[in-house]
């Protein structure tokens, strides 16, 4: 080890020193002995590298290889980020991209940047956007009020998903004095999401811990050093992200399944794992080509709405309306107010549904708003949005964004200003 | 607590702040205090067992002390009977319940249930054997230790405690009483150590034991190179489990300025079974010359004699390893190669025209490789509990038959494509370290590591903090040697 140090306590003054110079001396030699520590140097290093992680966020960088495991998952790769972030927002927003979208794009007018188009965009902006700026500045010139709000909302999210990501962040101690729920009739309906504990949110979300659930379950000592170091360090909070890419790159290299899980998976004598992540699901890379021309509105994802609203699942409906419910009753008990919100969508996808069973729907959020004296809006009601309102069926542009950010900051205004 | 657990990345720091900041006189009740919560962090009823032994041996090592000359002999060994038949009660009244259940079984052919299911508290062999040596060496002349704070915390020193280094007495007193001030020395030193040792222990011996397990687990499936394997895999699982320990326990102890012994020194350049004991465990393997081969008469006596002694030496250290009948074999396995290896140097010493085949290089090699195969095959019976699965995996070993897998042609198992990427990784790791292994040593006989400017040092620890925080596994195995 390195060579033995003379006592600290022990420096003192050589007597040819003057009485002036002694003591700074003395000081100076010290701190020459401090630095020199390993100790002290490993931590320099450690802190060095911990600063670097936080600029350069490399397992963003990472994404694109597909070795990235699910937290750095494009669609809900902020969920963990923002639960974590010392931010305590009073409004959050919960759904779907139905809201972030609108969000989006008003905000980048807002701010002067130039729209982008292109998969890129939508991926890692878009999918992964946090914030309402235009929102907030509305609420702002309005009421003067400057609120903080989050935009939770997720692609293709399900009202269970934001059952979820309302109980979490307020484990997170992070308790809005408004939640917003977006009602749309794809979060109770979607056939690509039936079951609830399948959906990359609540694969996220479900293993995440939080203070609140860590003092519910009266979490052991291990846990509990854990969570505090994860909150301190974040590369330690993110080590098994980092143990993931480690772990399918080496994976990917031999041709070995990566975990035992993969390899149970694989077919009975078969060479190939089965791949760790469907490529349509890898982020795309940084460099692709912007695109800065909005396309007119074919109604692109109307495909997708049609084989999800062909075959209804009753049974699903349900489920997802309890978890409305439950959104209802947790918000209630918190002390937290509710707005639930019907989502402006084209003509041509409203048709898409059954008319009796949206009805049906549009009764049943009625009913348990009205239990839970949850305040209920809906934008059609004030604008109306045409086909230029939109993207393609469903997300609302520009145009529309601004149109259901002038009845949502009314609402807002309202509901917290009603004691 | 483990090691390799947060509550002792909690309770260290404590402990150690506490340390350097209580005024001098409260610092070793502290640590008594300390020791004594880590012990009863496992079961606390323990504790009043360890406590009263501790109590009987610093009463009995005064007594001792003060006996006259011919009753001194009569003392000692009733110190030592009390010690050893505490130790026999926990450690082996099971295991000689089950050996009576299985004679009688032979002899009436009637199953007899018999079984005492008495808990074994840990760290009783460490302890026992350290009140052992105390009792010795004041029978031998030293002076006891006056004080029980200062006796019960040579005992009960947490670093220690369950896993040794088994410490002699009179050099830790030495340092207990020493009034230390503050060094960033400790620190430096005590913290790099625990580092290494975690990165031992949490890298490499857990990684090597999904290899082994793997093995372990249908032993027969494979083929002889593949069992070789997996004997090597488990001798580095081994070294890197105990000497992980071992660095850790020196590395906090030296966080409180106190030096304990080391225990290894690079075993697998051994070049006979007798230098491997001289490197292996070492703390144990002093012990057992002290207190078990010298006082039976050690080489003194006869060539048959010493023979004796040193297969009984062996026999009981490997009892002591377990108590089962895996460890008596090991034991008596290394008995009988110490006593081939001084057969054999006998008659290299008469062959002095073939000094220079001796003398030379591919020699020493040679010798290296040979004994590292030997104690690979002990190995094999230290960790398969079945004695007679144990011998059939040392036969296929040993007559290379069959040399692959049964049934699956000039095929390894172990590199099947279908296995997760753990298992090549792992068998890279063990192919590494045997090509690594002289070199390694070499460097580390050279001290390299301490000679390194401090920057590189540092670097090298920061990289392992991280490599540590990323591998760290969920739920980390128990050191092998908690066990004993």
């Amino acid at each position: 080890m390195s060579p033995p140090l003379t006592t600290l306590k022990a420096i003192k003054p050589c007597a040819s020193d003057t009485k002036s110079g002694a003591k700074p001396a003395a000081i100076r030699q010290r701190l020459g002995r401090i630095c020199r520590s390993l100790t002290v140097i490993t931590l320099v290093l450690l802190l060095s590298f911990e600063a670097a992680i936080d600029v350069f966020k490399p397992l963003k960088m990472l994404n694109f290889t597909g070795f990235t495991g699910m937290n750095q998952y494009y669609v809900v790769s902020k969920l963990p980020e923002f639960l974590s972030s010392s931010e305590h927002p009073d409004v959050i927003m919960t759904g779907s991209s139905l809201l972030l979208v609108p969000a989006v794009r008003c905000d980048e007018h807002m701010h002067g940047k130039k729209a982008r188009f292109d998969h890129y965009y939508y991926r890692n902006v878009i999918d992964s956007y946090l914030r309402a700026d235009y929102l907030q500045k509305l609420i702002r010139e309005r009421a003067g009020n400057h609120l903080i709000i989050a935009n939770l909302g997720t692609l293709a999210g399900m009202v269970s998903d934001q059952f979820l990501i309302f109980k979490k962040s307020l484990g997170s101690g992070k308790k809005p004095k408004l939640l917003i729920c977006d009602v749309a009739p794809r979060g109770f309906l979607d056939r690509n999401r039936k079951e609830y504990d399948k959906t990359p949110v609540y694969i996220v979300l479900a293993d995440y811990t939080c203070l609140g659930d860590l003092i519910k379950s009266k979490a052991d000592l291990n846990s509990i050093c854990v969570y505090a170091i994860g909150s301190l360090w974040r590369y330690f909070h993110d080590r098994a992200d980092y143990r993931t890419v480690v772990m399918r790159l080496l994976a990917h290299v031999s041709g070995h399944p990566a975990d035992m899980f993969t390899a149970s998976m694989a077919p009975k004598g078969g060479t190939s794992p089965p791949a760790e992540q469907p490529k349509s699901e890898i982020t795309a890379k940084a460099d692709d080509v912007p695109d800065y021309v909005e396309k007119p509105n074919t109604l692109s994802d109307i495909g997708g709405y049609e084989y999800m609203y062909q075959k209804v699942d009753r049974r699903q409906m349900k489920k997802q309306l309890e978890f409305l419910e439950q959104t209802l009753e947790l918000a209630q008990q918190s002390g937290v107010k509710v707005l639930l919100v019907k989502m402006p969508l084209t003509n041509e996808n409203k048709i898409l549904l059954d008319a009796d069973i949206s009805a049906d729907l549009n009764r049943q959020i009625d009913a348990i708003a009205a239990k839970y004296r949850a305040a209920v809006c809906d934008p059609s009601m004030e604008h109306d949005y045409s086909l230029a309102d939109f993207e393609d069926s469903s997300h609302m542009n520009r145009s529309g964004g601004e149109k259901f950010f002038d009845t949502l900051s009314k609402k807002i205004i309202a509901l917290l200003s009603d004691r | 607590m483990l090691f390799n657990s947060f509550q002792y990345l909690l309770f260290l720091p404590l402990t150690v702040l506490l340390f350097w900041t209580l005024p001098v006189r409260w610092r070793l009740p502290m640590l008594l205090v300390a020791s004594y919560i880590f012990y009863a962090s496992w079961i606390p009823a323990f504790v009043l067992l360890i406590g009263a032994l501790t109590v009987f041996t610093w009463l009995w090592g005064k007594a001792l002390y003060a006996a006259a000359p011919e009753k001194k002999k009569l003392f000692l060994g009733i110190g030592i009977a009390v010690n050893l038949l505490t130790l026999g009660t926990f450690k082996y009244a099971n295991f000689a319940v089950s050996s009576l259940a299985g004679l009688v079984h032979m002899a009436t052919r009637q199953t007899a249930d018999w079984s005492v299911n008495i808990i074994l508290p840990l760290g009783i062999s460490f302890f026992v054997f350290e009140f052992i040596h105390y009792l010795f060496e004041i029978y031998r002349g030293n002076k006891p230790i006056d004080s029980f704070v200062l006796f019960a915390l040579f005992a009960a020193f947490f670093p220690t405690q369950i896993s040794g280094p088994i410490k002699r007495y009179p050099d830790f007193q030495a340092q207990m009483l020493e009034e230390k001030p503050l060094r960033l020395t400790y620190f430096d030193d005590g913290l790099s150590l625990i580092l290494i040792g975690l990165a031992k222990k949490l890298l490499l011996a857990d990684n090597l034991a999904v290899l082994v397990q793997m093995g372990l687990a249908s032993p027969f499936s494979y083929g002889a190179l593949e069992l070789w394997l997996f004997a090597y895999a488990f001798a580095f699982q081994i070294y890197f489990d105990f000497s992980g320990y071992t660095d850790i326990a020196r590395g906090s102890a030296m966080l409180f300025g106190y030096h304990i012994p080391t225990n290894f020194n690079m075993p697998y350049i051994a070049q006979n079974m007798a230098d491997f004991w001289h490197r292996w465990h070492i703390s144990l393997s002093t012990w057992l010359r002290d207190y078990l081969f010298i006082p039976m008469g050690g080489s003194r006596g006869s060539k048959w004699r010493t023979y004796r002694n040193l297969f009984w030496t062996m026999t009981l250290g490997g009892l002591w390893h377990g108590a089962s009948w895996n460890f008596v074999v090991w034991g008596v396995y290394h008995g009988l190669c110490l006593i081939a290896h001084r057969e054999f140097v006998g008659v290299k010493d008469k062959l002095t025209q073939l000094r220079f085949v001796f003398d030379c290089k591919l020699y020493r090699y040679a010798s290296i490789f040979i004994t590292f195969q030997a104690v690979c095959i002990g190995w094999v019976f230290f960790r398969v509990q079945d004695t007679s699965v144990a011998a059939n995996i040392v036969k296929r070993m040993v007559l290379l038959k069959p040399v692959f897998a049964p049934g699956e042609g000039h095929e390894f198992l172990v590199l099947k494509q279908s296995l997760p990427v753990i298992v090549p990784i792992t068998v890279t790791m063990v192919v590494v370290l045997l090509l690594l292994n002289l070199p390694l040593s070499r460097l580390n006989e050279l001290r390299a590591f301490q000679r390194l400017p401090v920057f590189f040092k540092a670097a090298y620890c920061a990289f392992l903090v991280l490599a540590l925080v990323t591998f760290l596994p969920d739920n980390s195995a128990p050191f092998i040697y908690f066990q004993f």
